[in-house]
């Protein structure tokens, strides 16, 4: 299978899964507290829905109408060139995961973006929300990531991955459950879950990602949940590869393509009702309790490199 | 050569022409000559680099104390294409731009015989040349600050900017008398050569230069000058010294303590590092609350001059615990980092003169929607962002992922200090990265989105087509760069190699891909870019299947219909999160007052709040320095009491002090 092809199917991997992990978390905290819960195919379902809807805009009109397709393709673009279901993808020599990490960040900047076009005092609210945190949150993922880094001096995802599939003691090491750690709750806050932001709140006040995105409607908030979707998928999808990365293919044969997809879908998925399951468990922090946890995801992603530098 | 020498020369000829020329045809004439005199010492640089000779040339007779020593080596060319990149623009953005005093005989001179002097300093081969050069650029910088001296606040930053300059110079002299001292030579290509020794004056020569040059380029605690000097001066001359001068300070570093000071203690380099990591992080913090649209740039100008002196001195710590081949490569990043943000911050110091002159305002809490007003200018200010965001495909990505990768690459089999050193400056980057790209959505969301926050003068003027065709210009060296960093990388690995003496090849770099081999990983900008092409047609095909009716609605206010452009988020609303997390570095003033109604003090009648971020190093180190100062010269006066038979004696007592002297 070609490089091409495996990115290409990571992409659509990717948003299609994330759609589904959306659904999966929201079932998970439904059952969780009692109720039966939409089915897991219900975000896939609204995207489908929204898409055939009038757009309404207010102000700042050409900016609302350009963030959801740099989300997209912002993300789409990481999605293709990160190795996921397996490490031989499109241009895989380039596959240095600080390109996922500014790209990620570029998505952040035009939700940001859209927010204070639209001259509302919740979109301000909610883009000075979201890059206040998502400031404290680049210091732990950068870190943290090297922390990964550290054992092949190499921020190249192929050449981890290959080296993490060939010896899987490693994911037994104090440094990478550290690091892992650290993603877990960058994870959390870049996705919007709880405790950071919760993502199903109507309340205007506590909104930080939300009320960034008020103002879009129809087809365009059909493109942008997409991308946040796919935002999320990508996220936990690249968190479940490095924690665990059994079952990555390492050659580009369609077989081990196939089964690194099932796993990849498994482990994404495991870990999407391990979310949830948090979740349900917790409240949401106050706005400035949210440091506190960034700064302590910071520390641990420190102490990986330390410690993995030290044990080498 | 040639090109060089005819470059420098029609430099020369712009001062000639700014003299000379009739009032009307002054600034366009010595503009002319002067982007000529970049284009081509920004070619001869071009031609240095592509080739692999260094050359020097020594003008005998054109000073009157010694000759004049030039050398264009590869270190020379990299940061002389900053320089020639920065000129051009800011010089063809003052021909549409230049208005009143900026287009008087004295300001025109003093520009170009400041641009001239930034030519100038990295091809200097010896120490009088380069001293020369400094101290021009430096006095000239000085008088066009002083081109709007009715302005109490330039007339401040003025003062600020000399003291501090002088002192650097002072600095940068007598470190540079100590090196010379060890190595008896004055030319830097036989000092290097001389490789002198770790004594005494060794330290001092080291720790004199890079202060000097560390507060040239704004680091922190000798950054004072910086955010005042930056944003009084006139527009291009503000590009020219955030784009182009503070690179010559960190230009310096490269040049003397680098390359010349090679067996200095690696503890030397950390105590600079942690001065980088501190400044980057201090200057991206002020950036993201400075809600003047010129002062926020100034500080994050402090911020990437940071991050470049921690790259610069990561290369020194990793050269001596003998990993020249990181060190090269973080070289790499920091010159990559200094074309990266000469376009960028001349772009945005560039554009913000332009708004300044269509609005009559810098304050960001007054400004808004400037895109419906100045459509051209947002977008190469949001181009400008991006890259100092760091969004892949600018050139401030490609900087600052060369410089993570270099830490990265520190972190693995080195001792424990160059471990220590890669930590450092990974957190470092990793601090300021996210900060910066606060600032940077502040300055394009709050400042040309959204609705104008208050009322514009009605005879405010647009964009012209100078001004656009400089800003154009770097917006596409910005993009281009991003996009083809190879062939650019592949040069400026040659100059690495030199300053820091690795004699592997280092970053390599081709047309698709840049490659570092220290970390094992590469950067495919181009298939990116086509990546990034084709998913956008992608999307826009996907969309065609949904609705494509757009409907023009109200936004949501809670149910209420008068939404005002006072209830936006303002820069001072947006920075306020980061300000409170950040309140023990940052130590902002909040005033809130509250004043009742008569009849009652329970009902509220006017609510203020102000809140001030002053620069706590400034209030700290400073402050006493200047009252002691003040207190000294105030105790002084009593020496001089106006009697003329008291000055006599003086004069008197001080002849014949020089006579015991002498005799």
């Amino acid at each position: 299978m070609s490089g091409y092809l495996l990115s290409a199917l990571q992409v659509l991997l990717v948003a299609v899964g994330g759609l589904l992990l959306t659904g999966v978390m929201a079932k998970v905290r439904a059952r969780a507290e009692g109720r039966v819960g939409a089915p897991v195919t219900q975000p896939l379902r609204e995207v489908a829905k929204w898409l055939t809807r009038e757009s309404p805009r207010a102000g700042g009109a050409s900016v609302l109408a350009a963030v959801p397709y740099v989300l997209l393709v912002t993300t789409g673009l990481a999605a293709a060139v990160v190795p996921l279901a397996g490490v031989v993808t499109a241009g895989s020599s380039g596959a240095d995961v600080l390109i996922a990490v500014f790209l990620l960040l570029t998505g952040s900047l035009a939700l940001a973006l859209g927010g204070l076009a639209t001259g509302t005092a919740f979109g301000g609210m909610g883009a000075s929300r979201a890059m206040t945190l998502s400031a404290l949150t680049e210091p732990a993922l950068l870190v943290g990531l090297a922390a990964l880094a550290v054992p092949q001096r190499s921020m190249n995802l192929a050449t981890l991955l290959r080296h993490a599939v060939a010896h899987p003691t490693g994911m037994a090491s104090p440094s990478h459950v550290l690091a892992v750690a650290s993603l877990l709750v960058v994870v959390i806050a870049e996705t919007g879950r709880l405790p950071v932001d919760n993502p199903s709140t109507h309340l205007e006040l506590t909104m930080i990602h939300e009320a960034m995105v008020l103002e879009y409607g129809g087809r365009d908030w059909a493109l942008l949940s997409l991308g946040q979707a796919m935002r999320l998928g990508l996220l936990f999808s690249l968190l479940a590869t490095l924690a665990v990365p059994w079952g990555v293919a390492t050659s580009g044969a369609a077989l081990p393509v196939l089964v690194g997809v099932v796993l990849l879908g498994a482990k994404a998925a495991v870990l999407a009702t391990g979310v949830a399951l948090i979740e349900v468990r917790s409240a949401k922090l106050r706005l400035f309790r949210v440091p506190e946890l960034l700064a302590a995801a910071f520390v641990l992603a420190i102490l990986a490199v330390v410690v993995g530098v030290v044990a080498r | 050569m040639t090109l060089l020498l005819a470059g420098l020369a029609l430099g020369l000829l712009a001062v000639v022409l700014a003299l000379a020329s009739p009032s009307r045809a002054r600034v366009v004439l010595a503009g002319t000559s002067g982007v000529l005199a970049a284009a081509l010492v920004g070619a001869a640089a071009v031609v240095d680099l592509a080739g692999r000779t260094t050359r020097t040339v020594t003008i005998t007779s054109l000073l009157p104390f010694a000759p004049l020593h030039l050398r264009l080596d590869a270190l020379a060319a990299a940061v002389e294409l900053v320089v020639a990149l920065v000129a051009i623009a800011a010089q063809v953005f003052a021909v549409g731009y230049a208005r009143g005093r900026l287009r008087s005989r004295t300001a025109t001179v003093l520009q170009g015989l400041f641009v001239l002097a930034l030519l100038v300093v990295p091809v200097a081969g010896d120490v009088t040349t380069f001293l020369f050069a400094w101290e021009l650029m430096a006095l000239t910088s000085l008088a066009l600050l002083l081109v709007d001296h009715e302005r109490p606040s330039a007339r401040a930053a003025a003062v600020w900017y000399g003291a501090m300059t002088q002192g650097g110079a002072a600095a940068i002299t007598l470190g540079l008398l100590a090196v010379v001292r060890i190595t008896h030579a004055t030319s830097f290509a036989s000092m290097a050569a001389a490789r002198p020794g770790t004594g005494v004056l060794g330290v001092v020569a080291f720790v004199l230069t890079a202060a000097g040059f560390a507060s040239k380029a704004g680091a922190v605690p000798l950054h004072v000058w910086l955010p005042r000097a930056h944003p009084e001066a006139p527009t291009p001359v503000s590009a020219l010294m955030s784009g182009a001068m503070t690179a010559l300070g960190l230009y310096g570093v490269a040049r003397v303590d680098l390359g010349v000071l090679v067996e200095i203690g690696r503890g030397w380099w950390i105590g600079l590092l942690v001065v980088g990591v501190l400044s980057a992080l201090f200057g991206a913090l002020h950036a993201v609350t400075s809600t003047d649209l010129k002062r926020l740039l100034a500080y994050s100008t402090i911020d990437a001059m940071g991050l470049g002196l921690a790259g610069l001195a990561g290369a020194g710590v990793l050269r001596a615990e003998g990993r020249p081949e990181i060190a090269a490569t973080l070289v790499v990043g920091v010159l990559v980092l200094l074309l990266a943000h000469g376009a960028f911050k001349a772009l945005l110091f560039l554009a913000a003169g332009v708004v300044e002159r269509a609005t009559g305002t810098r304050d960001l809490d007054r400004l808004g929607g400037l895109v419906g007003l100045l459509p051209r200018t947002t977008a190469a200010v949001a181009v400008a962002a991006g890259s100092a965001a760091s969004v892949p495909l600018g050139a401030g990505f490609v900087g600052e992922w060369i410089l993570v990768e270099g830490f990265v690459a520190g972190l693995g089999r080195t001792a424990p200090g160059g471990v220590a050193t890669a930590l450092v400056g990974l957190v470092g980057v990793a601090l300021t990265s996210g900060l910066t790209a606060v600032a940077m959505v502040k300055l394009l969301g709050v400042g040309f989105l959204g609705r104008a926050r208050a009322e514009r003068p009605a005879s405010g003027t647009g964009e012209g087509r100078a001004t656009g065709l400089a800003l154009a210009l770097l917006a596409l060296v910005t993009v281009g760069v991003g996009v083809l960093p190879g062939p650019l990388v592949a040069v400026l690995a040659r100059a690495a190699r030199d300053v820091v003496g690795s004699a592997s090849p280092g970053p390599a770099g081709s047309i698709t891909s840049l490659t570092l081999a220290s970390t094992a990983t590469s950067l495919r900008p181009l298939g990116l870019a086509a990546g990034a092409v084709a998913l956008v047609g992608l999307v826009v095909l996907a969309a065609r299947g949904g609705s494509r009716v757009v409907r023009a609605t109200r936004a949501w206010a809670c149910g209420r219909s008068d939404l005002s452009p006072r209830m936006q988020y303002t820069a001072t609303s947006f920075a306020e999160p980061v300000q409170r997390v950040f309140a023990d570095v940052l130590r902002p003033t909040v005033d809130v007052t509250v004043s009742h109604e008569e009849e009652s003090r329970e009902i509220e009648s006017v609510l203020a709040y102000r809140s001030r971020v002053d620069d706590a190093v400034e209030r700290a180190l400073y402050d006493p320095l200047v009252r002691a100062h003040d207190a000294l010269g105030r105790r002084a006066r009593i020496l001089a009491n106006g009697s003329v038979h008291r000055y006599l004696a003086y004069g008197f007592v001080a002849l014949l002090i020089v006579l015991v002297a002498l005799g």
